[in-house]
């Protein structure tokens, strides 16, 4: 035994030894479907948050199922992803929700299998149930979704990862959608994730990635039982650590509306097999190359560095955005990104597990990240709840970006004990940014945030076209929650649809706005958040501002754009311009 | 290796049970059932503590493995300026291997070891399962691999081995 210890030992060192712009050009001002709110008058300082839940009222009605009310398997803790995205081109935000199945505990058995829900804006803040119509039901058990302009053909497909093989939502333009996830190549047969597109390789079309949680099977789900025993008071389920984690995908398109998996070639390989969620695609090095970060949750997260031609190297442990500031890889679930410190940078938002805090890694610049939460005030408000899906975005119009968190527990059972001071059910967080202090305002921000879910999925947009972001989130076992942002006004807006040249949504473009010497900026992202998708607007709070003296947008495709002396207070689409012959 | 692991503790298996048969001398009686027992699973033990004990000897080789090629990377960007930033990036990733006790591959087995309810050493401050890196130490690896992985021109790359050397020392030294 001996000798096969020491053989070992000196065998070791020596096998690991062995591994080893074009011109600015003005963008095309496209008519604006939503007519310019009219200018209210001079706004009145800092107003409090008000939110109102409406989704019953509005139509959103459909239960999105999440396995049994035990939750015995891991499956049944994840929830589902929405998106708030506007599929039939018409002006306004719809609402696509992705569905799970429902199970019975006694006997364990499939009660229903629920279908995802597609519902059309109708323009007067309600909305029309249209998921037969337009054929994006399915019956799989749905986790997530992203969206963006996969083919080209200038209408926003949809991508929804589910437990098994994903789907693609081909976009015909007539609102109906034809299902293409196998004859495209990405019907990726894992327990699927967040997801994202953007161009990987600067060739101009739109590239995926994947990630995948874990490697289960449909039996393990039903044959599953509560193991684990909670802070030593309840019996909960198992996992994530301990199971076999599943692999994350990178699909590189082919430009002929088919995808290939190119995930070793570009230097993505997931081997150690990570317990993926949170994916956000986004150049955070502003290099002019999106950059992936990947939240893993338990496992460190990855930070994928673009070294161009769509070769990517993995730098998550040492950027400082794969473990926290205690060198701790936490259980990471939703993630978002924007310039919370007004430095210029994109900092990256990350939620987490109960009896942890949520995470601010702060962009130092040239992909060195360094963890906030305790000085942004995160550990002090987050510490306690278990948070999913998440956002920066700016409620109150004061130009700074606040946070708003989905929260719910994933063990029913803690509703059991009263000494583990938990619930199921959890309210959300809306946190207002004080000069990148984080403050809790959510006690104060009216019935919508008193609404205690068990939340997962969150997505912001300006749902009723009114100037401010509302927030749209799912809940495990109920119909979503649509919160309609009605704070009183106390700011300008501006909202910026900039679409590529084929009339879709712009994926990886960048806006910069400067007004009253300061700037700040966005950028349009496909997926983000806890498997959900944002409206692909840039919304910008301007405060007091009634003149923006610049936009500058940066295409994906490279060139600028400019516009100077540009109104507020109204939504204006900005087309990219055709390559100088 | 699995293979290797179990034909061993099979081999001590049946070299404990004989063993104890042989000492019985006559046909087995209730006690002597129990002695055969008792002895065979003596043989066990001793198996399954050299097993861990092998386990702690991979890993520290790994470990040393990954110390040596941070070590190589660090020497080679000293002297080769055009492939200063990948060397030094590839010592960062080396350094991170062993403040996480692993690359990927290795996390991904102990994973399934852990699954499997097979685990170490608790932090006290993370409560994370580890064999020799203490967070404390995980941290001060990581912190050092982002400084080389950033190192400028007229950084020191010496004194940075040197602090490598330390850190690592200190890392797999018994506690």
């Amino acid at each position: 035994m001996k000798r096969l210890r020491s053989l070992l030992a000196a065998a070791l060192p020596s096998l690991l030894c062995a591994c080893g712009d074009p011109p600015a050009s003005p963008p095309e001002r496209v008519p604006s479907p939503s007519a310019p709110v009219p200018l209210d008058p001079a706004p009145a300082g800092r107003a409090g948050p008000r939110f109102v839940e409406v989704a019953e009222s509005a139509g959103l009605t459909r239960v999105l199922h999440g396995g049994g009310p035990d939750k015995d398997h891991i499956l049944e803790s994840v929830g589902t992803g929405c998106a708030f995205v506007d599929y039939d081109a018409d002006g306004r935000l719809d609402v696509f929700l992705v569905n799970a199945w429902a199970l019975d505990e006694e006997p364990s058995r499939v009660r229903a299998k629920g279908r995802n829900a597609l519902y059309c804006n109708k323009g007067d803040g309600t909305f029309e149930d249209v998921t037969d119509r337009a054929g994006v039901a399915d019956e799989s058990w749905g986790c997530g979704v992203s969206a963006a302009d996969y083919d080209h053909d200038g209408r926003v497909d949809l991508y929804v990862t589910n437990f098994g093989p994903n789907r693609l939502y081909r976009n015909r333009g007539d609102g109906t959608f034809e299902q293409v996830a196998e004859r495209a190549g990405v019907a990726d047969p894992g327990w699927g994730g967040g997801s994202s597109f953007f161009d990987a390789d600067g060739d101009g079309d739109l590239d995926l990635y994947v990630a995948n949680y874990i490697d289960a099977t449909m039996d393990e789900v039903l044959a599953a039982r509560r193991t684990t025993v909670w802070r030593e008071k309840v019996k909960v389920l198992s996992g994530p650590f301990g199971m076999r984690g599943g692999r994350d995908r990178f699909f590189r398109n082919n430009g002929d509306g088919t995808f290939i998996d190119a995930t070793d070639d570009a230097g993505m390989t997931d081997t150690a097999e990570s317990y993926g969620l949170g994916v956000l695609a986004s150049d955070l090095d502003r290099d002019g190359d999106v950059d992936v970060f990947v939240a893993n949750d338990s496992n460190p997260n990855f930070l994928y560095r673009n070294d161009g031609g769509g070769k990517f190297t993995e730098i998550g442990t040492w950027s400082g955005a794969g473990v926290n500031g205690n060198g701790v890889a936490q259980a990471d679930m939703g993630v978002d990104a924007a310039d919370f410190d007004g430095d210029g940078r994109p900092d990256i938002l990350v939620t987490t597990f109960a009896q942890d805090t949520a995470t601010i890694y702060r962009n130092q610049g040239d992909l060195a990240f360094q963890d906030v939460a305790v000085p942004a005030g995160l550990k002090a408000i987050t510490y306690n709840a278990l948070k999913w899906g998440c956002g920066f975005f700016d409620y109150d119009l004061d130009a700074d970006v606040d946070v708003v968190i989905a929260n719910g527990h994933i063990y029913p059972q803690v509703d059991q004990d009263p000494e583990l001071h938990e619930s199921y059910r959890q309210k959300p967080f809306l946190l207002r940014n004080d000069g990148g202090k984080l403050v809790d305002v959510s006690a104060s921000a009216g019935p919508g945030f008193q609404v205690a879910s068990s939340a997962r999925g969150l997505a912001t947009g300006d749902y009723d076209d009114d100037g401010d972001l509302d927030l749209l989130i799912t809940a495990m076992d109920s119909p979503p929650l649509l919160l309609r942002n009605d704070t009183p006004r106390s700011g300008r807006w501006i909202k910026l649809r900039v679409v590529d040249r084929h009339g879709a949504p712009a994926i990886g473009a960048h806006a910069t706005i400067f007004c009253g010497g300061a700037k700040q900026s966005r950028e349009l992202r496909s997926g983000s958040s806890h498997q959900s998708q944002n409206a692909l607007e840039m919304h910008f709070g301007l405060g007091e501002i009634a003149t923006i003296d610049r936009i500058e947008i940066a295409w994906p495709a490279g060139g600028k754009s400019t516009l100077e002396h540009v109104d507020v207070d109204r939504t204006i689409t900005l087309r990219e311009p055709a390559p100088s012959p | 290796m699995r293979s290797l692991t179990t034909a061993a503790i099979v081999c001590v298996l049946m070299l404990g049970f004989q063993a104890a048969r042989s000492q019985q001398g006559g046909a087995p009686n209730h006690n002597g059932a129990a002695q055969v027992a008792a002895s065979t699973y003596e043989h066990l033990a001793t198996a399954i503590i050299e097993i861990e004990a092998t386990e702690d000897e991979l890993v520290k080789s790994i470990l040393i493995g990954y110390h040596q090629a941070a070590q190589g990377h660090l020497k080679a960007a000293a002297r080769d300026a055009q492939g200063r930033v990948a060397h030094l990036e590839a010592a960062a990733a080396e350094i991170t291997n062993i403040g996480n006790e692993g690359d990927k591959r290795i996390q991904a087995v102990r994973q399934r070891l852990a699954k499997a309810g097979h685990t170490h050493n608790t932090d006290m401050e993370t409560k994370a399962d580890y064999m020799f890196v203490t967070n404390k130490e995980k941290k001060g690896l990581l912190d050092l691999a982002a400084k080389i992985a950033r190192a400028g021109a007229d950084a020191d790359l010496g004194a940075m081995g040197v602090e490598l050397d330390r850190q690592f020392e200190a890392a797999i030294a018994p506690e």
